[in-house]
C-alpha cells in the first residue's frame, strides 16, 4: 500500500519531451525523509540522473521543478525550486516565489521531472489529473507578461499560474530566468535557457485540492509563533519594518553608507551623486502604487505595484521586489530611477537575468571608456557610464540576440570579456562563468567566502542573510542548547577573517533545509535565523516526522555535500572557489584593501576543514559522505577517477 | 453590527485570509473550503477578497477580531461598525497624502509613529 503522507504530496510528475510520455510516479519515501523536498530532491533527481558530462542543452539532461512539503501551507510562501544542470556547468538551482507551487500541491504533485527535447514548442498544462502537453508554437517569440496572460484567456481561467521564458531563455541567452506572476524570477544560473533548449515555453498549472498537516493544532501554534517573530510589533529585529515596506531597494542607501555600493562596475563603491533620487522612499514616494505579495507573506509590501509617472517611460507599469535596480543605477553610473525600473520591467518580460545584463553592460562600459572597446565594437554606441537610452535600447537586443554586440553580452562577461581580451578579463565581474550580484566582498569577508564558494555560481541566497543579527537575539545560553559553534560578536566583525568559515557551514546547511522546506529566505529575521527549533517543530507537526534538530540540520549538510559532489563531477575544484579579479587585487576607492589571495586562502581552509571535505581539491571526503548516507556517491566519483580521500 | 470590510487599494493578493479561514474551519489548507475567495488579475493589478462569511468567526483573536482580519499584513481587512469602519477610511486618506509609506500598509498596521516627510525634512534643514 502507498505510504501516506503528511505535507507531501506523494507523487512525482515525469514528462519525457522527446515522445510526450506523461508518467506519475510515487515519491519514494526515502527521497522525501532525506532530502525534505523542493531544492534537496532536486538535486537528488539531477545527481542521480543526469551523468558527468551532459551536454547541458541536450536531451538528457533535466529540467525539475520541485516544491516542498509546507508549500500550500501559509509556510511555504510559494517558495518553489528550478533545477537543472546549468550551461556553465554548474549546478543550475533558483528558488522562485509568487503563487505557483501551492497550485501544484492542491493539483496534487511534488516534482515535475522534464526529460528530452520536444521538436516544436510546446507548454505543459497541470490540473488536477489532467496533464497534457499543449502547442506553444503561438505562444514562442511572446514576452513572459503576455505569454501568462495568453495561456490564461486561451484556457479560460486567470487563477492558472504560469512559469514560463520569454524570449531570452528561447534563444538560449546567457543566464536566461524562468518567469512568472510579471517579476517572480529564478534560475540566474541559466535555467531559462535550458527551459528554451528543451523547447518548453511555460508550464501552467491550476489544482483544486488542499494540503494536510498531520497535526494541525501543533502546527497551527508552531506557524503563529513564526509569525509574532516576524510582526512589526512582535518583532526585535528591525530589518522587519525596513525590508517588509521598502523591500530589497532599502539596500542602496544603506549600502552607499558603508561603502558597499558596486558603483561604476564596483571601480567605486559609493555612489553619492545619485543615491537621493535612487533610493528606496524615492519608489514609495513618487511611484508606488500598492503592495504586492507572495503567497501568504507576512510581509505588508516587499514587493509593490508601480507606474512611472515622469520622464520617458511614463506610463511603464511593473513590480518592485528585490534590489534589482541597484544594477541599472549606481552600477551604470545612471541616477533617474525611473529608467532603472523601466529597465527592470523590461528584463523581466523578455525573462533576462538583471544581473547578467547589469555585469555585462558595465564591464563594456568600462571597456569602452579605457578605450578597450570602440565604436567600431559597439556598432556606434557611445558606451559610456550613465548612459540610459544604450542600456533600453540594448535589452530587447541582447533576449532576442539581434546584432553582433548585443550577441557578445548575450553570452554572459566571462566569455565577452575573454573574446574581447586585451585585459577586459580584470574587470570582468564573474565567479564560475556567472556574473556575480550586488553583494559586497572587499570589505565583507563573509559575503565574500559565502558567493566565491556557492555550489550555484556567486548566489546569495544559499547563506542570507549577509548582515548580523542583534547579539542579544540569541542570549549564550541558548546558544549552547543550540550547540552553535560560533561566537556572534566575532563572526560579523566585517573584515576578520578568522570564524567565517565556521559560521558559512552553518549558514549554508541551515538555508540548504529552509529553501527544501520551503520558506522565504528574505524572511529569515529574528531567532528563526539561527534558532532552528522553530522549524524543527514546523517540519515534524506539518510531515508527522519526529526529527531531532540534529537530523533536520544534517539533512541540509546531506544536500549541501550532494550539490558539491555534483559540480565535483564536472571537475569544479578548489581553486573555482575565487572571486573576481578586481576584488582580490584592487582597493576599493573608499580604501579599503583588497581581499587578497593569503585571507582568501585561510577562510576556505577554515570552511573546507569545518566541513570535512579535502582542503586541497575541495571534493567531500569519504568519511563525511558516508556519514550522510551518501557512500553511492563516493563510489560514483571515483568510478569517475576522482580521488576520495 | 461589525462586519468584515474590505480596503481593496491595500490588498497585496497574498491570499492569507482565503487560506487561513479554510484552516480554521476545516483543519486543511484548502482554498476551496474558505470563506473567502481572492479575486485575482496580476496584469491589472486587481486583487479583491470577496468575504461571504457570517461574521462567526470560529478563531478571533482576543479582542474578538476575525482571524484573517487579524492575521492580514497590510490592513486591507477592517473589522467594525459602521462609524469604525469609516473612521478607519478617513484615517488611512488622511495619513496617505502626508506619508506614502501608507500607500503600501494601514497606518493602524504600522508599530510605531512616522514622521510626516516634510517633518523630516524640517529636522535636517
Amino acid at each position: 500500500m502507498a505510504k501516506e503522507y503528511f505535507g507531501w504530496k506523494g507523487r512525482i510528475l515525469r514528462v519525457d519531451l522527446s515522445t510526450g510520455k506523461i508518467s506519475k510516479e510515487e515519491l519514494p519515501w526515502d527521497l522525501a525523509r532525506q532530502y525534505i523536498g523542493c531544492r534537496g530532491i532536486n538535486s537528488k533527481i539531477l545527481w542521480d540522473e543526469v551523468k558527468a558530462g551532459t551536454d547541458p542543452y541536450g536531451p538528457d539532461n533535466r529540467l525539475i521543478f520541485g516544491v516542498g512539503p509546507l508549500d500550500g501551507t501559509p509556510v511555504g510562501m510559494a517558495r518553489m525550486s528550478v533545477t537543472a544542470l546549468a550551461q556553465t556547468r554548474c549546478l543550475g538551482e533558483g528558488g522562485i516565489g509568487g503563487y505557483w507551487s501551492p497550485e501544484l500541491k492542491f493539483a496534487g504533485y511534488d516534482n515535475v521531472v522534464f526529460e528530452g527535447t520536444a521538436d516544436t514548442p510546446v507548454y505543459l498544462h497541470i490540473e488536477d489529473e489532467k496533464v497534457v502537453l499543449k502547442d506553444a508554437r503561438h505562444l514562442w517569440g511572446e514576452d513572459s507578461w503576455r505569454t501568462e496572460k495568453l495561456i490564461q484567456d486561451e484556457l479560460g481561467d486567470r487563477d492558472i499560474q504560469v512559469r514560463c521564458i520569454g524570449p531570452a531563455g528561447e534563444n538560449l541567452v546567457h543566464s536566461a530566468m524562468v518567469m512568472g506572476n510579471l517579476n517572480r524570477a529564478g534560475g540566474r544560473a541559466g535555467l531559462g535557457d535550458v527551459m528554451g533548449s528543451k523547447k518548453l515555453k511555460a508550464v501552467s498549472v491550476r489544482g483544486s485540492g488542499g494540503v494536510q498537516v498531520a497535526d494541525p493544532d501543533r502546527f497551527e501554534k508552531a506557524y503563529f509563533k513564526v509569525r509574532e517573530l516576524l510582526s512589526f510589533n512582535g518583532s526585535m529585529d528591525s530589518w522587519n519594518t525596513a525590508w517588509g515596506t521598502m523591500g530589497g531597494l532599502v539596500l542602496m542607501r544603506i549600502f552607499n553608507q558603508l561603502g558597499n555600493l558596486h558603483t561604476r562596475n564596483a571601480m567605486q563603491m559609493q555612489f553619492d551623486e545619485g543615491i537621493d533620487q535612487c533610493s528606496g522612499e524615492e519608489l514609495l514616494g513618487k511611484y508606488a502604487k500598492r503592495p504586492r505579495g507572495c503567497y501568504c507573506c507576512p510581509y505588508p509590501s516587499c514587493g509593490k505595484y508601480f507606474e512611472i509617472t515622469d520622464g520617458p517611460y511614463a506610463g511603464t507599469v511593473g513590480e518592485n521586489t528585490s534590489a534589482l535596480e541597484l544594477v541599472f543605477t549606481s552600477l551604470l553610473g545612471i541616477t533617474t530611477l525611473s529608467t532603472a525600473m523601466a529597465a527592470r520591467t523590461l528584463c523581466n518580460k523578455m525573462g533576462l537575468d538583471a544581473f547578467q545584463v547589469g555585469y555585462g553592460l558595465s564591464w563594456a562600459m568600462e571597456s569602452f571608456e579605457k578605450g578597450i572597446l570602440t565604436t567600431a565594437d559597439t556598432e556606434g554606441r557611445e558606451l559610456r557610464f550613465g548612459n540610459e537610452e544604450a542600456l533600453m535600447e540594448l535589452i530587447p537586443k541582447i533576449a532576442r540576440r539581434e546584432g553582433d554586440f548585443p550577441n557578445l553580452l548575450a553570452d554572459g562577461v566571462d566569455k565577452a570579456s575573454k573574446r574581447i581580451g586585451k585585459g577586459s578579463e580584470q574587470w570582468a565581474l564573474q565567479i564560475k562563468g556567472q556574473q556575480i550580484e550586488c553583494m559586497p566582498q572587499r570589505n565583507f569577508y563573509f559575503a565574500a567566502l559565502g558567493v566565491g564558494t556557492s555550489e550555484s555560481g556567486p548566489d546569495h541566497t544559499r547563506w542570507y542573510p549577509p548582515y548580523p543579527p542583534h547579539p542579544a537575539l540569541i542570549s549564550p545560553e541558548t546558544a549552547e542548547e543550540l550547540k552553535l559553534d560560533f561566537d556572534l560578536r566575532d563572526v560579523f566583525v566585517a573584515r576578520k577573517k578568522e570564524g567565517k568559515g565556521t559560521f558559512l557551514k552553518f549558514m549554508t546547511d541551515t538555508r540548504a533545509v529552509i529553501e527544501s522546506l520551503p520558506f522565504c529566505i528574505f524572511l529569515m529575521r529574528d531567532k528563526l535565523n539561527l534558532d532552528f527549533r522553530y522549524w524543527l517543530e514546523l517540519f515534524n507537526a506539518g510531515t508527522g516526522l519526529d526529527y531531532s534538530l540534529d537530523e533536520l540540520i544534517q539533512c541540509g549538510e546531506r544536500i549541501m555535500n550532494l550539490e558539491r559532489a555534483i559540480i565535483v563531477r564536472e571537475g569544479f575544484r578548489r581553486k573555482d572557489d575565487t572571486l573576481p579579479y578586481r576584488m582580490m587585487n584592487e582597493p576599493t576607492d573608499t580604501g579599503h584593501p583588497p581581499l587578497d589571495q593569503e585571507t582568501w586562502d585561510y577562510m576556505l581552509d577554515e570552511y573546507y576543514e569545518k566541513r570535512d571535505w579535502d582542503v586541497k581539491t575541495a571534493v567531500p571526503k569519504r568519511s563525511k559522505l558516508e556519514d550522510l548516507g551518501l557512500k553511492s556517491v563516493a563510489e560514483e566519483l571515483e568510478t569517475l577517477g576522482i580521488e576520495v580521500t | 453590527m461589525k462586519t468584515i470590510n474590505v480596503i481593496p487599494e491595500l490588498c497585496s493578493g497574498c491570499r492569507g485570509c482565503e487560506l487561513l479561514c479554510s484552516f480554521i474551519l476545516s483543519r486543511e489548507f484548502h482554498p476551496g473550503k474558505s470563506r473567502i475567495r481572492l479575486v485575482k488579475d496580476d496584469h491589472q493589478a486587481i486583487s479583491i477578497p470577496l468575504v461571504f462569511c457570517n461574521e462567526k468567526c470560529p478563531q478571533p483573536d482576543s479582542a474578538g477580531i476575525p482571524l484573517c482580519v487579524a492575521m492580514c499584513p497590510t490592513g486591507a481587512l477592517i473589522f467594525g461598525d459602521e462609524e469604525e469602519i469609516v473612521k478607519k477610511r478617513r484615517e488611512l486618506l488622511e495619513k496617505r497624502s502626508v506619508e506614502p509609506l501608507f500607500r503600501v500598509i494601514a497606518p493602524w498596521k504600522y508599530p510605531f509613529p512616522v514622521n510626516s516627510r516634510q517633518d523630516c525634512n524640517q529636522e535636517t534643514s
